[in-house]
């Protein structure tokens, strides 16, 4: 299982960075960049869980870079350590009104070195699992409401009339099992997600033909969304509205209604369609989120 | 086998537990950046650009200070100071000292490499050991 922690190195000197490469490359996932621009880009794509992060540098200095990291709501929880071979507590204060959560003086101790990634990597796991206890907990509160009530109030009916006929009991027992149903399947979405941010599945970069992926997707949600009067429309070739398990939010339709009916921690993503598109095999979850909003 | 040197690679190994080739391999990727830099440094002093030559000065000390130079460390430090006009001094004279410096601590590069690579290939060498000051 790929759980190293993935961090990226910016500095402008070589030297610096093979002796980082030396220190870390075995325990942890590196990325190297050797500019402001090159981290900038590097960081958005490999989301690294810490940045060292040289401050003087040509083009886009160390301040700026860790700004722009802080305001991307993707890298909210990347923690960056600032390296600089600066000893003035000027550039310290600096670093810190920047948003940077440590500092170190080059020459850098190698103990002090791998402590400081080792303290904030723990860090970020703490924050990262208060905020996904904060969110289940929303999630849960927010979702559950409505099959809840649906279950309540089936059952209350269901003890308070003797009178009722066979079909009538028949009707609230199966709109009590259909919510208690939906509670069931949004537990075990919470469950999976959970699991999946834990670290618990293993994720393998592969090479997949994202179009088949979307069709075999739309298919399967087709006859769901019919049922609703949902008509899929599938522009290939163009940006499409995929949803991806991988975060919790609220899934949104494109036009601006909220598609608050749909269930489960989907992300709208919108995405270009190449021939050829190298995705993980999490992907597959996009056919069963697909087929959920076709169902809501 | 050691001789009086600008390279203190006893002091990088041991600050920062590297491995011989990986100090080997700063070493020789630090030359061309060095280089760079000062090069930089000598245009800015003729622009008189102190924004730059400082910048440039302290790229200069940051990868000194990592692989042990550190003559060239201490004055790349004082041509970063007086270009910010935290040190009064000659910038001109100091950007002249500090090429000075580089050169010598240049020239004493290959001599290091030579010594640490002839460590690697030693069936007894203890890679990760203090070696002498080159």
């Amino acid at each position: 299982m790929e759980l190293r922690s993935k961090i990226l190195v910016v500095d402008d000197s070589p030297a610096t960075i093979i002796a980082v490469r030396s220190l870390l490359g075995k325990k942890y996932r590196l990325r190297e960049a050797t500019t402001g621009e090159g981290a900038l880009d590097i960081a958005d794509s490999f989301a690294p869980d810490l940045i060292l992060l040289d401050i003087m540098m040509p083009g886009i200095d160390g301040y700026e870079v860790c700004r722009r990291v802080r305001a991307n709501r993707r890298l909210s929880h990347t923690k960056v350590i600032m390296v600089s071979a600066a000893t003035e507590v000027s550039g310290r204060l600096e670093s810190y009104e920047a948003g940077a959560d440590d500092y170190l003086t080059k020459p850098f101790n190698a103990e002090e070195l791998l402590a400081k990634v080792k303290v904030h990597l723990r860090l970020k796991s703490v924050e990262e699992l208060d905020q996904l206890k904060s969110d289940v907990l929303e999630l849960l509160y927010r979702e559950t409401q409505t099959p809840l009530n649906g279950v309540i109030e089936a059952t209350e009916l269901l003890a308070s009339f003797d009178s009722m006929d066979g079909d009538e009991r028949k009707m609230f027992a199966t709109i009590a099992n259909k919510n208690a149903l939906r509670l069931h399947q949004l537990f075990e979405q919470v469950i999976h997600l959970c699991s999946l941010k834990a670290g618990a599945f293993e994720f393998h970069l592969d090479r997949n033909e994202l179009a088949a992926i979307v069709q075999d997707a739309v298919s399967q949600a087709n006859e769901h969304a019919r049922k609703q009067d949902i008509r899929i429309l599938q522009k290939l070739g163009e940006p499409v509205t995929l949803l991806l398990s991988s975060e919790l939010g609220h899934p949104v339709n494109r036009g601006g209604r909220r598609a608050t009916s749909a269930r489960g921690p989907f992300r709208e993503v919108d995405a270009e369609i190449p021939g050829q598109w190298a995705i993980g095999r999490s992907v597959h979850t996009c056919s069963e989120s697909v087929r959920r909003l076709g169902r809501n | 086998m050691s001789h009086a040197s600008q390279i203190d690679v006893e002091a990088s190994l041991k600050r920062m537990n590297l491995e011989v080739e990986d100090l080997v391999e700063m070493l020789q990727a630090a030359i061309p950046y060095l280089q760079d830099r000062m090069e930089s440094v000598c245009q800015a002093g003729r622009a008189s650009d102190n924004g730059r030559i400082a910048a440039d000065a302290h790229a200069i000390k940051g990868t000194a200070a990592v692989v042990g130079m550190e003559a060239l460390q201490v004055q790349a430090r004082r041509v970063e100071h007086v270009a910010k006009g935290i040190l009064g001094a000659d910038l001109t004279q100091e950007i002249e000292q500090l090429s000075v410096t580089m050169e010598s601590t240049l020239r004493d590069v290959p001599a290091a490499v030579d010594i640490l690579s002839a460590r690697t290939q030693s069936p007894d060498a203890d890679q990760r050991a203090p070696g002498s000051k080159y």
